[in-house]
């Protein structure tokens, strides 16, 4: 009978020793997965309806889009010679001026340079304001998976309105500090559309000047200039929880925006290193 | 399959066969049975829909044949279709079957059951399978279990199998382990010793196959836990601790970080005298057969509730729901009879009881100062066990007087204040918590043997959510039958427009084990909790029927 016994005893606790338990260690996430922990990109597209090349530069957009979604924030900026309208006859082709102060300051108007020099289209940036950052479009997607799992140091939050009675787009932008930290800190807030359709040149089409194509994310308007506006110096430390600012704004739309295609895009970025360190955008039609 | 039903059919003839032999061969079979129907009417005051069916009706039906050292069963169960509120998503509850069939045998000091059972491994931190007709729960095994008798006071558990999900079961395998000594009839010394003292351990692992595209998964999680009782006269102290590793999940967002809980407590009694101390503490401890899983479905464990369970109907709106993520709490009841024939206790004596319970968060900090606590793919956050975070879910302060007057009046009198953090214990955001008083007037009048009316009066004062409630209610109880009327009326509700009375009138009769309740009224939309496990109650109005008996 203890024969027995000892039997039972010994399976029993036999079984649950070959239990044994999967204790992981890092990395805790699959060779090449890359996860999306917040951080969004802002990628500066510097574009023109007469540029030929640049609908490329969309194509690559589009496809940073499908694959990483909320995480791409695009700004499409309408600058240089390519941007200036071909006729003042709107019944011609290219007539629509997509040309804006910011454009213009940034990245020239007509055959003037702009604060960045002389571009050569398409062209952009991705999180940084630096001119020693410009990159192809090609390598915008590389650019994107150096942010993309990185944790953001900021969280913004944007809540916008439209004002019927004086056509006014206004907006209330926090600033909430995500990672400790000690930077000097600016803020610029633009209002894009989308869904624009008007002429493009397109190369990659016959022919190729394209009626109807539809332009995304078109930067319209700096509701605090190019470069936005300094928010806090590196005196201090922001920790986490800290609510940086809270701001409002406010602009004028044009005579031929379509309010429900508009959005507000609010991004922080170091003011030394001009690196974009987190956005975020508001679609007013939410 | 075919086989089981067939040997289940075998079975239940014999049962049958036993019945009308009564105990010829020695054996008997017993078992109950239990319908609830309710028929819908659309009310669009209270939000009430009515359903294509009409009519839907739950029902179960328990059968158990008991031979000697054999026995066996079965349960019959139908949905058609399955109640509103019950967990039935997709319709995956709806049909007719028998999904438990067990049957067991004991065989000296040994005991095996085999097919469908419900176990438990000490306060069921690591293991509790069970079953509540009255939230839809139901996670009974289906496998082995093999309980064994060492020695007088030593005993132990072996469990291995699958949980039942509905009609099919879980893709988890669970395998288990529970020991328990007693030493006190261990040890033939301390046999007649007033101090009791008992350890117990237990170990559970699950495994799953790990099919995650983005992270690497445990295909076993395994949990121990450890724990103690002691007593002493009217003295009694229990703890447990429960250890859970890595067990990432879309429910905690794929965080890697080991589960804790720890539990206490103690109570001591004497005539007309009693205090129940208890605390617990819990991190990171759902665990389920199936990561996947949500609401109430195949949870492994349970974390047993810190906060009362309130009967009556107007605090019962606001039940605490646990937080296996994450919480800490802690209770207190003292309850003392004045005594009878006293200046204060009058004649027969006055009960008081006060009641207090508070939960808290756990109190998380960053693991790094770069990721954000939480964060998927990580450790997610540091935490001290026992520490206590800022965020309050609940609060209750309850006093209850009851006392019978005479031979013909008894009362109870309740009075409740609740702290209900809405947003956290509903999962939604952007509401306020909610403050609650609550009054209570509970008055039973005995007008001859088996004769008895019954009211209550209850009032909710909030100046959240819904606002304002007010209940009344009589029931006539005579011998065999019950009549109740009550109205429960949001009077009080912010929006004028919106302060529907939910009435209700019903009657039933109860015969042996037999009992047929038959109701019409309006239900309120809201949340019920037994242990701190939850279901969703929506509005309805309509006819409701309940038939149960036991045989």
């Amino acid at each position: 009978m203890m024969k027995t016994k000892y039997i039972i005893i010994t399976a029993i606790i036999g079984l649950s020793i070959m239990q044994a338990c999967d204790k992981l260690e890092e990395p805790y996430i699959k060779d090449d997965i890359i996860v999306w922990n917040g951080r969004k990109s802002v990628i500066f597209d510097f574009t023109g309806q007469r540029c030929g090349n640049c609908p490329n530069a969309h194509e690559t957009i589009n496809g940073l889009i499908d694959t990483y979604g909320d995480a791409i924030i695009p700004i499409a900026i309408h600058a240089t010679s390519y941007a200036k309208p071909a006729t003042d006859d709107t019944t011609q082709a290219y007539y629509y001026d997509f040309r804006t102060d910011v454009g213009d300051y940034l990245g020239g108007r007509d055959y003037s340079f702009g604060y960045y020099g002389e571009l050569y289209l398409p062209t952009g940036m991705v999180n940084s304001y630096s001119a020693t950052d410009f990159t192809t479009p090609s390598l915008w997607g590389a650019n994107v998976v150096e942010y993309i799992s990185l944790y953001p140091e900021f969280l913004i939050t944007i809540d916008g309105n439209y004002n019927n009675l004086d056509s006014t787009i206004n907006c209330s932008v926090d600033i909430i500090t995500n990672i400790a930290n000690n930077r000097q800190l600016s803020l610029t807030v633009f209002v894009l559309e989308d869904h624009i359709l008007q002429w493009q040149k397109y190369y990659g089409k016959d022919p190729d000047d394209i009626e109807g194509y539809e332009h995304n994310h078109v930067l319209r308007v700096g509701m605090n200039g190019p470069f936005g506006e300094p928010i806090k110096e590196n005196t201090s430390n922001s920790n986490i929880g800290d609510i940086v600012i809270n701001k409002s704004y406010s602009t004028k739309i044009g005579i031929d925006w379509i309010i429900e295609n508009c959005l507000i895009v609010a991004f922080v970025y170091d003011t030394d290193t001009e690196e974009i360190l987190q956005a975020e955008q508001f679609h007013l039609n939410d | 399959m075919r086989k089981i039903i067939i040997l289940f059919l075998s079975l239940f003839s014999l049962g049958i066969f036993s019945l009308y032999a009564q105990e010829n061969n020695g054996g008997h079979i017993n078992g109950n049975f239990q319908s609830d129907i309710q028929y819908y009417i659309e009310d669009t005051e209270i939000g009430a829909v009515a359903v294509d069916e009409n009519v839907l009706v739950n029902s179960w039906a328990n059968f158990a044949y008991t031979q000697e050292n054999f026995s066996a069963g079965f349960r019959y169960e139908g949905y058609l279709n399955s109640l509103l509120g019950y967990p039935n998503m997709g319709g995956i509850n709806d049909g007719v079957g028998i999904p438990i069939k067990w049957a067991m045998f004991t065989n000296d000091n040994l005991e095996i059951t085999i097919g469908n059972y419900y176990e438990q491994f000490g306060n069921g931190l690591i293991f509790r399978s069970y079953e509540e007709k009255t939230l839809g729960v139901d996670n009974a095994m289906m496998g082995f279990r093999v309980k064994y008798t060492i020695a007088s006071g030593v005993y132990l558990k072996g469990i291995i199998g699958k949980q039942r999900y509905y009609w099919d079961y879980g893709p988890g395998i669970i395998r288990g382990i529970d020991g328990e000594i007693q030493f006190n009839d261990l040890i033939s010394l301390l046999a007649e010793s007033k101090f009791r003292f008992s350890l117990g351990g237990s170990f559970v692992s699950k495994f799953q196959e790990e099919e995650n595209p983005i992270y690497y998964l445990p295909q076993n999680v395994g949990s121990g836990a450890g724990r103690i009782n002691m007593s002493y006269k009217g003295f009694n102290v229990s703890s447990e601790y429960a250890y859970k590793i890595n067990d990432p999940s879309p429910e905690n967002n794929y965080i890697y970080k080991p589960g804790q809980a720890f539990l206490v407590n103690a109570t001591y009694s004497q005539k007309g005298f009693g205090v129940i101390l208890g605390t617990k503490w819990v991190d990171n401890m759902l665990f389920r057969s199936d990561r996947n899983a949500t609401l109430s479905d195949l949870t492994i464990n349970l974390m047993p509730e810190i906060s009362k369970n309130h009967t009556y109907t107007l605090p019962a709106f606001y039940p605490y729901a646990s937080q296996p993520v994450g919480e800490w709490g802690v209770k207190a009841n003292v309850f003392y009879k004045i005594p009878k024939k006293s200046l204060i206790g009058g004649k027969y004596g006055t009960t008081i009881s006060l009641y207090y319970s508070r939960v808290h968060d756990i109190d998380r900090t960053r693991f790094s100062d770069t990721i954000p606590i939480s964060s998927p793919g990580t450790i997610g956050y540091d935490t001290d066990l026992f520490s206590i975070g800022e965020d309050l879910f609940y609060q209750d302060m309850t006093i209850e007087i009851s006392r019978k007057w005479n031979k013909k009046f008894y009362t109870n009198f309740s009075y409740i204040n609740l702290l209900y953090n809405y947003n956290v214990l509903r999962g939604v955001s952007g509401h306020d918590d909610v403050y609650a008083n609550i009054g209570i007037v509970d008055m039973t009048y005995k007008i001859k043997r088996g004769i008895a009316i019954r009211t209550e009066f209850q009032g909710m004062f909030t100046d959240q959510d819904e606002g304002n409630w007010g209940l009344g209610l009589i029931e006539l109880t005579i011998p065999k039958w019950f009549f109740t009327v009550f109205d429960n009326w949001n009077y009080g509700n912010p929006d004028e427009n919106d302060r529907p009375h939910y009435m209700s009138v019903g009657f039933g009769h109860v015969s042996g084990g037999n009992r047929i309740q038959l109701t019409y009224g309006k239900q309120r939309e809201g949340v019920m909790c037994i242990g701190g496990v939850c279901r969703n109650v929506p509005a309805s109005n309509g006819f409701s029927l309940s038939i149960s008996s036991t045989f």
